[in-house]
C-alpha cells in the first residue's frame, strides 16, 4: 500500500509541545534535585516558555496541522493562556503547600503539566479523536492529583470518586463519538458540520441527534453542570487545596473549550435549535442548584465547589445564543474567573489546616485582626465572584448576560441575575465570618495554628488581586484580547 | 458474511450491553465491578465504531477502536492504583464505605 | 442465513455473560464473565473484518485487563459478598426503568438502518489486497500520527500516576519517633506501642529522625543544645519538618519564657503536655 507521509507543521503546536517537554525534564531533573520547589521553579519557566510561543502564535496565525487534528487560531490561543496562567498559579500555591505536607515531589508537577497539555488539546484540538484524547489525559492526571495526597483518606477518596465518575462520563462521550461518526462517516469537526445538509436529508438524523446528547451528557460531567455534578463537592473537598484551585478553573475551561467548539463547528446552524433548549435548561437548573446547595456549607472548599457548579450555569448561559459574541464573552468570564477563583484558593490553602480535610468556615473567624491583608484580599474575590462591580467579576456576567439579551433570550439574562443576588449571602457569609466575628481563643477550645504565608503564595494572590481590581475598573484590554477568539 | 448481518444487528447489540455496562455502574457498589462494568461500556462503544467503520468503508473508526484500547488499559490500572491506595486506609471496595467527605 | 444464526449464538452469549458480570456476588466469577464478554466481542471484529482489533481484543483486553483485575482482587482480597437484596431496591429499580428507556430510544434510533455518513476507501477490496494491519498502519502513521503520539503521552501520565500511588511510602504510615528530655530518665529507648518509639534524647545527644519532642524534665540549657542542633541540621529532608513538628512541654518542667519563645520560633508548634504517661 503506497503511503505518502504528510509534512506536519510542529509550529502550530509549539505551546503543547513546550509543556510536554518541561514534564519530561521535570521527571528527568527529579532524580538529581533535593530541594524539589526547584522543579515547581522549572515548570513555571516552561509555562512562561509556552507562553510567550502563544502570544508570538497570536501574532501570525499557524495554519491547521497533523491533517487538520489540530489548529491554533484566536480561540485555541486564548484558551491556552487561560490553562498556562491557571497552571503557574496553582503551582506558586503548591511550592508551600506540599511543603508543608511532606508532599513536595516532582511526580506533582509532571502531572500538574501533562493535565495542562490535555486541557491545551482539548482548547486546539479540531477532531475529536484529539478532543478525547486530550480529555483523557487532563482526566487521568487530575484523578491522581487529586489522590495525591497518599496520607490522607479524604483525598484518596476524592481521587476515586472523580474516577469512577469520571470514566463512566467518558463512556458517554464515546458512544456519542461513536454515533457521529456513524451518522457523518468522519470524526473531524469541520467535516461533520458540512455533512449536515437539507440535500442528503439528514438534518434530522436521529442517530447524530443521539450522538450530540450523549457528547453533552460526557461534557456536562467535565464542566459539572446538574444533573452531572455529584462528584464535585466531594473532590473539590477532598483534593489537595492546590490541585482543587486549578481543576476548579483548568478542567472547567478545558470542558467549555471542546464543548463550544463542538457545538458551534459541527452542530452549528441547523442544529442550533435542536441544542439551544437543552444547554439553556441545563444552565438554569446548573446556576439555581449550585447556589442553593451552597447557602447550606460549612466548609469554605465545599462552599466553593457549589459556587463552581454555579458559575458553570452562568458560562452556559454564553453558550446558548451559539454566536460568536457569546463565546467571546465566555473566554472573557473564564478568564476572569480564572484569576478570582485561584485568588480564594490560595486564602483557603493559607488557611487550612494541615491535618484537616477541607476548610472550615469557622477558622475564617476574625481573620481581618489576625492578618487583616488577607482578609482584605478574601473579602475582594469573594465580591468579585459575586459579581459585584467594579470588579472583573462583574464584567464577566455582564457580556455572558447580554450575549443572551442579543439573542432574545432575555429571560435567562434574568434568572442568571436573580442567582447572582442568591449568591451574595455565601460568598458575603465569609466577609462576615472575617470582619464581624471574634477569633477563637483558647476558651473555645480550638485555636487556629498561627499564618504562614510563603513568599510564592503572596506573589499569587498580589497577581489575582491585581487583576481583579485593575480589569475591574479597565476592562477594555481584556475585551479586546478576547475578541481575537474567532473559530479558524 | 457480512451481507447476511445487518449493521442495524450490531448496533443494537452494542446498545444493550451499553445499556447492561451503565446499569450495572449505577448498581453495584463494589469498586472493582463498577470499573469492569465501565469496561464494559467502553468495549460496546468499540463495537459500535467497528461496526461504523466496516459499513462505512472507512479505517478512522478501528483508529478511534485502537485508541480507546490504550485509554482503557491506562483506566484500568490508575483505577486499581487508586483502590489499592484507598485500601491502606480502609480494607473496603464498597464504594458505600468511602464516605468520609461530607458537608 | 447461517451467519445471522451465528450472529444471534454469540451475541445472546455476549449478553448472558454481560448480565454475568453484574449478578454475580463472586468479584472473581464476575472477572471470569467479563472474560467471556470480551471474547465474543473479538469473534465480532473478526466477522467485521477487523482481524487486527480482534486479535488486539485478545491480547489487551483478556491478556493484560481481565488479569489485572484479578490480580488486584487477590492482592486486596476482599471479596465482598453484596447480598442481592442491597442492591435489588427502589431505586435501583427506577435506575433500571430509565436505563431501559434510553436503550428503547437508542436502539429504536439505530434500527432504522439508514446510515448516512460518508463513504470511505477502505473497501473490502482494498483490504484483501494489502491486509487489515498495512491498512490500518497506513491510516495510523500519515492521518492520525498525532493521536498515535499522544498514546505515548497519555501512557506516561499512566506510569508515573501508578507508581506514586502504589510505591510503598519511605518510612512506615505508623510509626512514630518521639525525641524526650526527661532528666528523670535512665534508659536509652522504650516502646509503648508496635507503632511507637520514645528515645531518651539526654542521653543520645544527637540528631535522628524524630516527629515529636517531649520535654518532660529538663533546664534551659539542655533545651537550648537541642534547639542549636535542631538549628544547625544539615539534613534537608529533616529540616523541612521541624517547621511543622509538634513539641510537647510539661507545665511542671518550668522553662523560662525565653526558651519557650526558641521552641516556638524552632518547631511548628508548641503544646502543653497533657495527660502525662498516656500513649498518644
Amino acid at each position: 500500500m503506497p503511503i505518502d507521509f504528510p509534512v506536519l507543521n510542529f509550529q502550530a503546536i509549539a505551546p503543547e509541545l513546550v509543556v510536554v517537554v518541561t514534564a519530561f525534564l521535570v521527571m528527568f531533573a527529579e532524580l538529581f534535585v533535593d530541594d524539589k520547589r526547584i522543579l515547581g521553579y522549572i515548570s513555571i519557566l516552561g509555562l512562561a516558555m509556552a507562553a510567550i510561543l502563544n502570544f508570538a502564535l497570536m501574532a501570525a496565525f499557524a495554519p491547521p496541522t497533523f491533517q487538520t487534528m489540530m489548529i491554533s487560531d484566536g480561540y485555541s490561543l486564548i484558551l491556552n493562556l487561560i490553562f498556562i496562567i491557571a497552571a503557574a498559579l496553582s503551582i506558586l500555591i503548591s511550592l508551600s503547600y506540599l511543603g508543608d505536607r511532606e508532599l513536595q515531589h516532582g511526580e506533582y508537577y509532571a502531572l500538574l503539566l501533562f493535565a495542562t497539555v490535555g486541557m491545551m488539546l482539548m482548547g486546539a484540538a479540531t477532531d475529536l479523536i484529539i478532543v478525547f484524547m486530550g480529555l483523557e489525559i487532563m482526566s487521568i492526571a487530575l484523578y491522581i492529583l487529586a489522590a495525591f495526597n497518599r496520607q490522607q483518606l479524604g483525598s484518596g477518596e476524592a481521587g476515586m470518586k472523580y474516577f469512577v465518575l469520571g470514566a463512566f462520563a467518558s463512556a458517554f462521550f464515546l458512544y456519542g463519538v461513536a454515533l457521529v461518526y456513524g451518522a457523518t462517516g468522519s470524526t473531524n469537526l469541520q467535516e461533520i458540520g458540512n455533512w449536515f445538509s437539507a440535500d442528503r436529508g439528514n438534518l434530522g438524523d436521529p442517530i447524530a441527534l443521539i450522538g450530540l446528547s450523549l457528547l453533552l451528557v460526557g461534557f456536562s460531567f467535565k464542566i459539572a453542570a446538574v444533573p452531572f455534578q455529584w462528584w464535585t463537592p466531594d473532590v473539590y473537598q477532598g483534593a489537595p487545596t492546590s490541585v482543587t484551585a486549578f481543576m476548579s478553573v483548568g478542567a472547567k475551561a478545558a470542558g467549555f473549550a471542546a464543548l463550544m467548539r463542538v457545538l458551534m463547528v459541527s452542530f452549528g446552524d441547523a442544529f442550533t435549535a435542536d441544542w439551544q433548549l437543552a444547554v439553556a435548561v441545563l444552565a438554569v437548573i446548573t446556576m439555581t442548584v449550585g447556589n442553593i446547595a451552597a447557602l447550606a456549607q460549612k466548609d469554605v472548599k465545599r462552599m466553593l465547589a457549589y459556587s463552581s457548579i454555579a458559575h458553570a450555569g452562568y458560562i452556559l448561559v454564553g453558550v446558548v445564543p451559539g454566536t460568536i459574541e457569546g463565546v467571546q464573552a465566555v473566554l472573557f468570564y473564564l478568564l476572569s474567573y480564572t484569576f478570582m477563583n485561584i485568588g480564594a484558593f490560595a486564602v483557603i490553602a493559607v488557611l487550612e489546616r494541615r491535618s484537616q480535610v477541607g476548610s472550615n468556615i469557622k477558622d475564617y473567624a476574625g481573620l481581618a485582626t489576625r492578618s487583616p491583608l488577607l482578609a482584605l484580599a478574601m473579602m475582594l474575590f469573594m465580591i468579585s465572584l459575586t459579581g459585584i462591580p467594579p470588579f472583573i467579576g462583574f464584567w464577566g456576567k455582564l457580556y455572558v448576560f447580554r450575549a443572551a439579551v442579543e439573542a432574545n433570550m432575555s429571560w435567562l439574562a434574568v434568572v442568571g441575575m436573580i442567582n447572582s443576588a442568591i449568591s451574595a449571602f455565601y460568598y458575603l457569609g465569609v466577609v462576615v465570618q472575617m470582619y464581624m466575628r471574634p477569633v477563637a481563643t483558647e476558651e473555645d477550645g480550638d485555636v487556629a495554628p498561627a499564618l504562614r504565608i510563603s513568599a510564592p503564595v503572596v506573589v499569587t494572590l498580589v497577581v489575582t488581586a491585581i487583576v481583579t481590581i485593575l480589569f475591574g475598573v479597565w476592562p477594555t484590554p481584556l475585551v479586546n484580547l478576547t475578541s481575537l477568539a474567532m473559530f479558524g | 458474511m457480512i451481507g447476511e448481518v445487518p449493521l442495524s444487528y450490531y448496533l443494537l447489540l452494542s446498545a444493550i450491553l451499553f445499556a447492561i455496562g451503565a446499569g450495572g455502574v449505577l448498581i453495584r457498589r463494589n469498586v472493582i465491578i463498577v470499573l469492569m462494568c465501565v469496561e464494559m461500556m467502553m468495549n460496546a462503544v468499540n463495537l459500535t465504531f467497528i461496526a461504523f467503520s466496516r459499513y462505512l468503508d472507512s479505517t478512522t473508526g478501528q483508529i478511534f477502536v485502537f485508541m480507546i484500547m490504550a485509554v482503557a488499559a491506562v483506566e484500568v490500572a490508575v483505577g486499581l492504583a487508586l483502590l489499592v491506595e484507598l485500601n491502606r486506609h480502609k480494607a473496603s471496595v464498597n464504594i458505600n464505605d468511602f464516605n468520609s467527605l461530607k458537608g | 442465513m447461517p451467519g445471522q444464526i451465528f450472529f444471534l449464538i454469540v451475541a445472546a452469549i455476549s449478553v448472558i455473560s454481560a448480565l454475568g458480570v453484574i449478578f454475580n456476588r463472586s468479584v472473581v466469577h464476575s472477572a471470569l464473565f467479563l472474560l467471556v464478554n470480551f471474547g465474543t466481542l473479538a469473534v465480532f471484529y473478526f466477522m467485521l473484518n477487523a482481524q487486527f482489533l480482534g486479535v488486539a481484543q485478545i491480547l489487551v483486553y483478556a491478556g493484560a485487563i481481565v488479569v489485572l483485575f484479578l490480580f488486584v482482587e487477590m492482592l486486596i482480597g476482599s471479596d465482598l459478598g453484596e447480598k442481592v437484596d442491597t442492591w435489588l431496591n427502589g431505586r435501583n429499580l427506577l435506575l433500571i426503568a430509565l436505563g431501559l428507556v434510553l436503550l428503547t430510544v437508542v436502539g429504536t434510533a439505530v434500527f432504522e438502518n439508514t446510515i448516512f455518513g460518508a463513504a470511505g476507501n477502505t473497501t473490502v477490496e482494498v483490504v484483501d489486497e494489502f491486509g487489515q494491519t498495512q491498512v490500518i498502519a497506513a491510516s495510523l502513521f500519515t492521518d492520525f500520527v498525532l493521536p498515535f503520539q499522544l498514546v505515548a503521552v497519555l501512557l506516561s501520565v499512566g506510569v508515573v500516576g501508578v507508581v506514586w500511588l502504589a510505591q510503598h511510602q519511605q518510612r512506615q504510615r505508623f510509626r512514630r519517633i518521639i525525641a524526650v528530655l526527661d532528666s528523670t530518665w535512665a534508659e536509652e529507648t522504650q516502646r509503648p506501642g508496635p507503632d511507637l518509639l520514645r528515645v531518651n534524647w539526654l542521653r543520645r545527644k544527637t540528631l535522628f529522625d524524630f516527629d515529636q519532642v517531649e520535654i518532660i524534665q529538663a533546664t534551659d540549657p539542655q533545651v537550648a543544645e537541642l534547639v542549636a542542633m535542631v538549628e544547625h541540621d544539615t539534613d534537608s529532608w529533616r529540616r523541612s519538618r521541624y517547621r511543622q513538628m509538634r513539641c510537647l512541654v510539661d507545665p511542671d518542667c518550668k522553662l523560662s519564657e525565653d526558651t519557650v519563645q526558641m521552641l516556638r520560633h524552632t518547631f511548628g508548634e508548641v503544646k502543653n503536655l497533657v495527660n502525662k504517661g498516656v500513649v498518644a
